[in-house]
């Protein structure tokens, strides 16, 4: 399939076939759990780990930027005929990249620097998305996650400013970064596949997972001067 | 009965059921209504400085001196001083857990916690954009900068409306917080023996 037509409405997706459906439905609700989740076990547990006011409240408006666009999700999911109750962490096992424990500053930091990164490429690949719902939502979403990237790095530069703050953030990357691999999915994915096929996605998860890499190593190399682990470029 | 006419969130707790959470619902929907950020870097009058004091007193800091902060280059370096008075934010901590624990006693948790992301939903669509006129009133245009003015906002408004769930009166410190952001202001906090107020 290449370029068809795009899918302007809910109601239009539901004259397409059951499985580009359910590929929409599984995407919409995978978001929605997975922003809500991120803002409660990392962005809400921040603010007493933030080490100024400006800091704390920086993070307070970050978290609830994170909860606004689970709203969003869920909102499109709940116009995709799916209960709100499954849209939530408690009806569906989040990702693996949460369940980091959150103990210092200069970790979450590293999360928003690194999973923001990621969260990135898969929004800026579902602003070319056939179905323009989604796609609508994921350019409204753009500029917020990029500005989340953005305080990732802006707070590690500052950490990085001294030997101390320096060797913590290094640290959080060593533990942090192999987890996120995996967040692209399984190099040969059934789900890709049928995202591809339909053009929810453009990419390949392989494709996403190398662009990461690329990005991450420009950020923490090149631009805090500071090491990548080395992790495998394929996930089975 | 619901919270508001444009909301129409199904999960809401009535007030009906949760007499506390009748005035949290009055009180959400002034919200919009309240001129955020509009009076920040004015001298500061009688009645301001009257409510600052009342606060720094309220939260276990009498005397504290009340410092005008006059532009948003100074309150940056405030908000950003490393030297902070953490025990401010600790001693509000403490008060924000009470109060949970005082609210729980007229309805459950969940409830509650319902009633007040409803609350910050609400602020955090209104606050944003009032920071970030006025900011730019003040020649700023500081992305970061503007988000945490937002982000102190919307906390003020959880605290206040945890105060009205937890039925406590119009004198508690997250109250009077509350009434200087109504009046404008932007309060950053305690250092040394300084209340600095934006």
């Amino acid at each position: 399939m290449s370029n068809a037509d795009p899918i302007k409405t809910c109601h239009d997706l539901e004259r397409e076939p059951e499985e580009f459906q359910t590929a929409v439905r599984k995407l919409v609700v995978s978001h929605a759990v997975n922003e809500l989740y991120g803002a409660q076990v990392f962005d809400e547990p921040a603010i007493a780990l933030a080490p100024t006011p400006y800091a704390k409240w920086l993070t307070c408006r970050v978290a609830m930027e994170e909860y606004g666009h689970h709203v969003r999700f869920r909102e499109l999911g709940e116009e995709l005929g799916v209960p709100a109750a499954e849209m939530t962490p408690e009806h569906k096992q989040p990702l693996s990249i949460f369940e980091f424990p959150l103990e210092t500053w200069a970790q979450f930091c590293v999360i928003k620097l690194l999973a923001d990164l990621a969260e990135i490429l898969q929004v800026e690949d579902l602003a070319h998305c056939r179905f323009l719902p989604l796609r609508n939502l994921a350019r409204m979403t753009m500029p917020e996650e990029r500005f989340h990237a953005q305080f990732g790095k802006d707070f590690c530069t500052e950490l990085c400013q001294t030997e101390e703050g320096r060797l913590e953030v290094q640290a959080a990357i060593d533990h942090y970064f192999p987890m996120l691999p995996p967040f692209f999915g399984r190099s040969r994915s059934k789900n890709n596949e049928i995202y591809l096929k339909y053009q929810i996605k453009q990419r390949s998860n392989d494709e996403m997972r190398a662009d990461f890499m690329s990005r991450a190593r420009t950020v923490v190399e090149d631009e805090l001067g500071l090491k990548l682990p080395e992790v495998a470029a394929t996930v089975n | 009965m619901r919270f508001d006419d444009d909301f129409d969130e199904e999960e809401l707790p009535d007030p009906a059921e949760y007499p506390t959470l009748v005035a949290v619902a009055r009180f959400t929907r002034l919200i919009p209504a309240v001129p955020w950020f509009a009076a920040v870097g004015e001298t500061i009058g009688l009645q301001d400085r009257q409510e600052a004091e009342s606060y720094c007193s309220a939260l276990g800091f009498p005397g504290a001196d009340v410092a005008l902060v006059p532009d948003w280059h100074e309150a940056e370096n405030v908000a950003r001083n490393p030297d902070w008075n953490d025990s401010w934010w600790e001693q509000e901590e403490q008060l924000r857990v009470g109060l949970i624990a005082d609210a729980c006693e007229f309805l459950p948790e969940h409830e509650l916690m319902t009633a007040l992301t409803h609350v910050t939903s609400v602020a955090s669509d209104h606050v944003h954009g009032a920071a970030a006129i006025a900011a730019q009133h003040g020649g700023i245009g500081d992305e970061a900068l503007v988000r945490a003015a937002a982000g102190a906002a919307t906390q003020a408004c959880y605290q206040a409306a945890l105060v009205l769930a937890a039925g406590a009166d119009d004198e508690h410190c997250f109250a009077i917080k509350y009434r200087l952001f109504e009046a404008g202001r932007w309060p950053l906090g305690i250092i040394g023996s300084t209340f600095s107020l934006f």
